[in-house]
């Protein structure tokens, strides 16, 4: 199981280049997607779901050429979209019949039992005779996983799924897609490093249409050990800090000195302490051109 | 903020190309019809109009005005519904703008973007007036002030009633769709209440209710003639002012409701219906481990399961237009549509048809299928966009299902919503059939009406919207597309195209649903029906592909684009399927061209009948003089095959010579329909042979000497009956045909003689010996007495010939009929009817008994032993006609709804059959010459007596019943005259309003002023003097010279102003007082004024009689009233306070101011003048 995307450019007719020649390789599991806004994540996302076809570059799945052939990959996408509506007046449970429909399960007791089934694993059983247009954010984005998982894809594209999921929904949420992941490919954008950590084997952080680094989330631990540096300072100096050092993360503290994190192959001195490297840590550093 | 809006919402538009484009249409529109109007792309003979008159401007205006309501959602619509759509109305809560200041900047701002478009069209309309290539005849100087009136009484008010309630109901519902359906229901409203308007006597409510003030104007100008509307600008009476101010005042109620009920919050309905937007929420149960599982589940992607997939799909799609509450309304609206549409009796003679399957076929579902093409173009961009809107496109599009799917899902989803509006159609029809207690269901015929033949014209619209919306992506522009569309396609043949194959989806027939007869069904054009749709089927279906090509898929695409990834997806199986229908439509396309065009020089003929005669009149006139035998006996032998459509007739003609010189050249003329061969028994030699005049000229060998006979014989067929186009009058069941397909002698006769009467020019009475062969089953109904029937070689053989002699006009029936027979006054009476037709069988019989017996008592007996009255299908006719002793009469007369009752209505078949009766004795017996005003004799007096006999059977007020509406003929008819009308003396056969109208009210009138008896008494001694007669035939004067012998001096005005010049009276109540005498005695004291003018030249009016001189009278205001000299007896009357009216006295009155008193015995409300409706008045509502 494998998506290999080459030299894939795409340039809007505003002039912003999207996607710059991006190339790179998936496997099966939890691909995490980091960037920031206008990395061109949702780009990269619709391209691979097929809604979108680049200026250049090819984009295989497996042996399927997806930009020649997007109806072959669609029979084993699954596609959550960042946001989506619903029709209205249609409950869950006919709703998920119509995209069963869609995607070519013939009428049945086994689409019911599908139907149901997968009802169950989005925990919206009981509220499968309702209007899906009444639900509430949770709830919708669980039902975009419960028709995404209606044919059994084998490819899983998630555009930001858990923006505006409580935490228990979230963690919900994650743990079916980490189930699916383990015998499929699944791409998960989020610009919230948290829900990498957590879940994926695999991460790529992107910025201005490029992949820059595509590595497993304890790598890049391991590859920041001892280079991460942390002090408290009085926030009237941050400006002054922030031109003295890499600094990739500043927060306030309770008595309102701020905490800043600072990248630095070796001890930067002026009383920083050795910090913790965590994701979020490797990700500003990615961003910040810190690691080559 | 207000401005702020307004200007925002102005940039929008003047950045918006759609904006520009519907301006452009709109002025082209305007300048195009103007053009055509006034005759730029040909002549348009049907109309001699002024294109420019404010009528003229006036009935575009209404016209275009309808389509640009579709404008009114599109932009109007769309200001608010943008904001709703983007969400940005919540926001505006919180901005500080006032409810009032939002909506009117978005109404005022939007709806001046309408009237802009509007004003381009008028300036379209002055154009096309202004154009170089329009021919100047038709055009009036432009006057600005009749556009401006035009405008802003009826344009704008209409708009803006429009606007409001588009804007009012978008925004309530916050649903741009509920708004194109309040078009469609205003649209709805107007239909249904000018057909109010149209039965109602008086004007009355309808004129009210009808929001767009068309039927008030309508109704208003009925009887101007076209000349006045040319020059008379429209006219703003008091209903319209009325009309107008109502409607405005809705609109500001309206306005003021949505002002009151407005929310920034919005969800009017939701609140209405106490639902709340909250949102279910759930208690979401942490994260538990989890185990997946995929149940094995296959898809399939067979053809098989992918057409099983379109069809699933499509249910969801239908539920969710029927769930809509939208499509409820339209369907309520159109059951409502449906049964004012079948409630209303028939406006002249205020009876009802039996609701027959076809009758609801008919009008009824015309006008509902109106509806569902605006509904399938509008669904079909609903579909199309529902995605989209509803934001589920990403995921429908990531979906596997291919385009093809989608597409069919969504057209079955529209079908699907076709077929239920068709039921709809059949249940109310079925459902007014029960609620008039008609039982005779007939489910095959509703069924294949409608979801064979109407279905399949939809199933090609569903094709084209789906089409149109697929590719536009906009269902604002594309439904405005597709109804101009339909406007354009239907009047096609008016810009010049006229050709079948060009013209998209429409029937070959015209007014194919209209002919549907219960005796014939629909006849041979049901082929041609089929060829056409099957040709624009397979159209659809290429439409269709083409559209799976363009579909749309993921991300919005320029339209460049499309056509990249149309072209890449141009390949394989689709290609190949894509040509190979485009050369079978091409293919086939051609081939139903030239089955037409095999034809077309039928159509030539028939369709310029005219200059044909001019020609034929230029190249033959040398001929004209030469003298020609009559023919005076006539022996065929008919074969009718009703299977075949078609017929083999010969036989021969014997012509005597009864000139003083002998013949020796004889003049022939033979059918166009029909391939006719004639021969003689001696040796002739052929002069001239013109096939395209069918005009023959042989020269005989051996002359006629004079009074000496001799035999023409002849055999003749029906031309060929080819794929499109059936070359005969046979039909499968109820044919009804007429003599004319026999040859004719002598060259074309176009002047007047008193040598031939008014039905032949080469013959006077002829004897008739008929031998007709028909389909076994069949019963052949010919002249004459039925000498013999029988069977042979599965045909059934009927020999007729006649024991008095008839003129050589005549029809003969063949069908399955059922016999009713009585007996009158010595003469049997036979009805030939259609099984089911019963309904009407005792007036018939009892109109030609009743007539008879008039007819006999006042002037002479009945000449024939039997009296055949045969039914023919109504695709042939809706009129009736009598020759030999067969009186013919359309089916729709055997279908009256009897339990209507008789003192409000025209017993309608009653009269038709005493009407035709009496042409036994006008027309058969006493015939007149051909002369103008031959129809005087024939007609008017017909009329009249029918009349009498009308009075005779259902009293004296029924009888005025009858005549006012006679009145009302002659008064309507005389509106699109275009020539000078003539008096009804010298009246032609085509002016029947005053043939029949007039005639009517003109000699009942007389036999009313100077008595029953002695009017007729001078025409039984007419009749006397003339009836059988030969050459010289009787001229109107004879009659009137008759009846001026019985007319004393103080009434011979009467016959001058009644039959020898077109004169009208202008008269009316100045004053009246009623006061109380006590003791119930009341007097009354009226003044009046009557005035009396003559029409002279081309609408002219002149108030001197015969010898130059007139009256004139000065009202107090200082006006001068002129009138011809009066010695005149009118009539006064009064209606008392129970309703009863009274008639006072004849008084004669010798000037234009007149002033009376009478006492009275019961309270009277009104003093009326010409109670009795008997005198020729345009304007009767001031007689009170």
């Amino acid at each position: 199981m494998k998506l290999t995307l080459k030299n894939i450019s795409k340039t809007y007719k505003n002039g912003v280049k999207a996607l710059d020649a991006l190339s790179c390789e998936i496997t099966a599991g939890m691909t995490g997607l980091l960037g920031p806004n206008g990395a061109g994540k949702s780009t990269l996302m619709r391209t691979l779901a097929t809604l979108q076809k680049p200026d250049s570059g090819d984009i295989f799945f497996n042996e399927i050429d997806i930009l020649k052939d997007p109806l072959s990959l669609r029979k084993q996408l699954g596609y959550l979209p960042q946001e989506f509506g619903v029709y209205p007046k249609m409950t869950a449970e006919e709703l998920l019949g119509y995209f069963a429909a869609l995607k070519g399960i013939p009428s049945g007791k086994a689409k019911d039992d599908l139907i149901h089934y997968v009802l169950e694993l989005t925990n919206l059983y009981d509220v499968r005779k309702k209007y899906v247009d009444g639900y509430s954010g949770g709830m919708k984005q669980r039902f975009g996983i419960a028709q995404l998982l209606l044919s059994g894809p084998k490819l899983i594209i998630v555009d930001e799924p858990t923006a505006g999921l409580d935490p228990a929904e979230r963690n919900r949420f994650l743990n079916i897609l980490r189930e699916i992941a383990r015998t499929n490919i699944i791409i998960f954008s989020t610009h919230i490093v948290e829900d990498i950590k957590d879940l994926c084997n695999d991460m790529a952080i992107m910025n201005n249409g490029r992949i820059l680094k595509h590595v497993h989330p304890v790598d890049c631990i391991k590859e920041l050990r001892g280079k991460i540096w942390t002090k408290n300072i009085n926030p009237d100096r941050l400006e002054e800090a922030e031109s003295a050092h890499e600094v990739l993360s500043s927060g306030y503290n309770r008595d309102d000195s701020v905490n800043i994190r600072v990248f630095s192959e070796h001890d930067p001195g002026e009383g920083f302490a050795i910090g913790q490297p965590a994701l979020e840590d490797y990700y500003f550093a990615v961003l910040n051109g810190n690691l080559k | 903020m207000f401005l702020t809006i307004l200007k925002s919402e102005i940039k929008y538009w003047l950045k918006n190309p759609a904006y520009y484009f519907y301006l452009i249409i709109f002025f082209l529109l305007g300048a195009a019809a103007m053009a055509g109007a006034a005759g730029a792309f040909g002549e348009d003979s049907s109309s001699v109009k002024t294109a420019n008159s404010p009528m003229g401007i006036f009935s575009f205006v209404m016209l275009f005005g309808k389509l640009m309501l579709f404008l009114l959602p599109v932009i109007v619509g769309v200001s608010v519904y943008r904001d709703h759509k983007s969400g940005v109305y919540r926001l505006l809560y919180s901005f500080p703008i006032t409810k009032s200041g939002y909506l009117s900047a978005k109404f005022l701002s939007s709806f001046a973007g309408v009237n802009i478009i509007a004003l381009f069209f008028l300036c379209g309309l002055m154009l096309g007036a202004a154009l170089p290539v329009v021919p100047a005849g038709r055009i009036l100087p432009v006057e600005i002030s009749a556009y401006a009136e035009i405008y802003f009484i009826f344009l704008l008010p209409n708009l803006l009633l429009s606007g409001i309630i588009v804007f009012t109901v978008v925004v309530l519902s916050e649903n741009i769709y509920a708004g194109f359906i309040s078009v469609v229901l205003l649209f709805l409203l107007r239909e249904s209440a000018s057909r109010i308007t149209v039965s109602a006597e008086t004007g009355g409510l309808g004129l009210l209710i009808e929001p767009f003030g068309e039927a008030a104007v309508h109704y208003f100008t009925r009887n101007n003639t076209i000349v006045q509307n040319d020059i008379i600008s429209l006219p703003l009476t008091g209903t319209i002012v009325l009309n107008r101010v109502l409607w405005l005042t809705v609109s500001i109620f309206l306005a003021a409701f949505l002002y009151r009920v407005f929310s920034f919050e919005g969800g009017f309905f939701r609140r209405l219906s106490g639902r709340t937007n909250n949102s279910i929420e759930q208690s979401s149960a942490a994260g538990e481990k989890i185990k997946i599982y995929f149940p094995e589940v296959k898809s399939v992607w067979g053809i098989p399961d992918k057409l099983k997939t379109a069809w699933y799909l499509s249910n969801a799609e239908i539920k969710y237009i029927i769930k809509s509450r939208s499509f409820l309304i339209v369907v309520i609206a159109g059951i409502i549509l449906i049964s004012t549409i079948l409630m209303q009796a028939n406006p002249q003679t205020g009876t009802k048809l039996l609701p027959v399957t076809w009758s609801i076929l008919g009008l009824p579902v015309f006008f509902f299928s109106m509806l569902i093409t605006v509904l399938t173009f509008m669904y079909a961009g609903v579909l199309i966009n529902r995605a989209k809107i509803c934001r589920i496109d990403s995921l429908i599009d990531t979906s596997p299902a291919g385009d093809g799917i989608l597409l069919l899902s969504k057209f079955l989803a529209l079908v699907k919503m076709q077929i239920i509006l068709l039921l709809v159609i059949m249940a109310s029809g079925i459902g007014f059939q029960i609620y008039s207690g008609y039982y005779r269901f007939e489910l095959i015929q509703y069924i294949f009406a409608l979801f064979v033949l109407h279905l399949s014209g939809f199933v090609i619209w569903a094709f084209a919207s789906l089409f149109v919306q697929n590719l536009f992506r906009n269902s604002y522009i594309g439904l405005f597309l597709l109804v101009l569309a339909a406007i354009g396609i239907s009047n096609l043949p008016h810009a010049g195209i006229e050709k079948m194959i060009f013209r998209f989806n429409q029937n070959p027939e015209p007014d194919f649903f209209m002919k549907l007869s219960d005796l014939s069904g629909y006849g041979y054009s049901l082929l041609p029906f089929f060829v056409y749709k099957a040709y624009w089927f397979i159209f659809g279906i290429i439409i269709f592909l083409l559209s799976i090509l363009f579909s749309k898929r993921g991300l919005t695409e320029t339209f460049t684009e499309r056509l990249t990834n149309a072209a890449l997806k141009f390949r394989g199986k689709i290609a190949y399927v894509i040509l190979f229908l485009c050369g079978g439509f091409t293919a086939y396309g051609y081939f139903i061209n030239a089955a037409a065009t095999g034809n077309e020089e039928m159509m030539f003929k028939t369709g310029n009948q005219e200059s044909l005669k001019s020609e034929f009149t230029t190249r033959y006139s040398a001929l004209k003089e030469i003298k020609q035998p009559r023919i005076t006996a006539v022996n065929a032998k008919i074969e009718l095959y009703p299977e075949s459509n078609s017929m083999y007739a010969e036989g021969f003609y014997t012509l005597i010579n009864r000139t003083l010189y002998p013949i020796d050249t004889l003049l022939v003329r033979t059918g166009f329909d029909e391939i006719t061969a004639v021969s003689f028994e001696d040796e002739i030699e052929s002069l001239i042979d013109d096939s395209l005049f069918n005009f023959y000229v042989f020269k005989l060998r051996k002359p006629i000497a004079p009074g000496d006979s001799i035999k023409m014989s002849f055999n003749i067929k029906n031309r060929q009956n080819t794929l499109l186009v059936k070359n005969s009058n046979i039909l499968n069941n109820g044919t009804y045909l007429k003599s004319d397909i026999f040859p004719r002698i002598g060259y074309i006769f176009d002047g007047s003689t008193i040598f031939n009467h008014y039905q032949g020019s080469d013959a006077d009475l002829i004897s008739l010996e008929l031998l007709t062969g028909t389909s076994e089953g069949q019963t052949v109904i010919a002249p004459g007495k039925t000498i013999k029937r029988w069977n042979e070689n599965n045909r059934t053989y009927t020999l007729n010939k006649t024991d008095e002699k008839v003129k050589f006009v005549f029809g003969i029936h063949s069908g399955i009929y059922e016999v009713y027979k009585d007996y009158h006054l010595g003469s049997f009476i036979e009805v030939y009817y259609h099984k089911p037709h019963t309904n009407n069988l005792k007036q018939i019989v009892d109109g030609i008994k009743q007539s008879m017996s008039y007819n006999s008592d006042n002037f002479g007996a009945y000449p024939f032993r039997v009296i055949k009255v045969a039914e023919f299908p109504r695709s042939e006719g809706s009129y009736a006609t009598t020759a030999a002793n067969i009186v013919s009469i359309s089916e729709i007369r055997f279908l009256t709804d009897i339990r209507t009752p008789v003192d409000n209505n025209i017993d309608i078949s009653f009269y038709v059959s005493a009407h035709e009766l009496s042409h036994q004795w006008w027309g058969n017996q006493v015939m007149p010459a051909d002369v103008p005003g031959a129809h005087m004799i024939t007609e008017s007096l017909t009329e009249y007596i029918t009349a009498r006999i009308y009075e005779k059977r259902y009293g004296k007020q029924s009888a005025e019943r009858f005549l006012s509406v006679q009145m009302e003929r002659y008064l309507k008819g005389r509106t699109s005259e275009t020539g000078e009308e003539p008096p009804l003396y010298t009246v032609d056969a085509e002016r029947s309003y005053i043939s029949y109208g007039k005639g009517a009210v003109a000699f009942y009138l007389l036999s009313e002023y100077i008595g029953e008896e002695r009017f007729n008494r001078a025409v039984k001694k007419f009749f006397e003097k003339y009836k059988f007669g030969g050459p010289p035939y009787p001229v109107p004067v004879d009659l009137l010279g008759f009846l001026e012998n019985e007319t004393p001096d103080s009434l011979k005005y009467l016959i001058s102003d009644m039959f020898k010049n077109v004169v009208f009276y202008d008269n009316r109540v100045s004053e009246t007082r009623i006061s109380s005498l006590g003791g119930g005695k009341y007097r009354i004291d009226a003044e009046f004024l009557i005035s009396k003018y003559r029409e002279t030249g081309f609408k002219g009016r002149s108030y001197n009689d015969d010898s130059g001189k007139s009256t004139e009278y000065t009202l107090f205001s200082g006006d001068v009233l002129r009138s011809m000299p009066l010695r005149d007896y009118i009539g006064l009357g009064y209606i008392d306070k129970d309703g009863k009216l009274i008639y006072l006295k004849n008084y004669r009155t010798d000037g234009i101011y007149n002033s009376v008193s009478f006492v009275v015995d019961s309270e009277p409300v009104k003093f009326i003048i010409d109670p009795n409706n008997l005198l020729i008045e345009t304007e009767k509502n001031d007689n009170m």
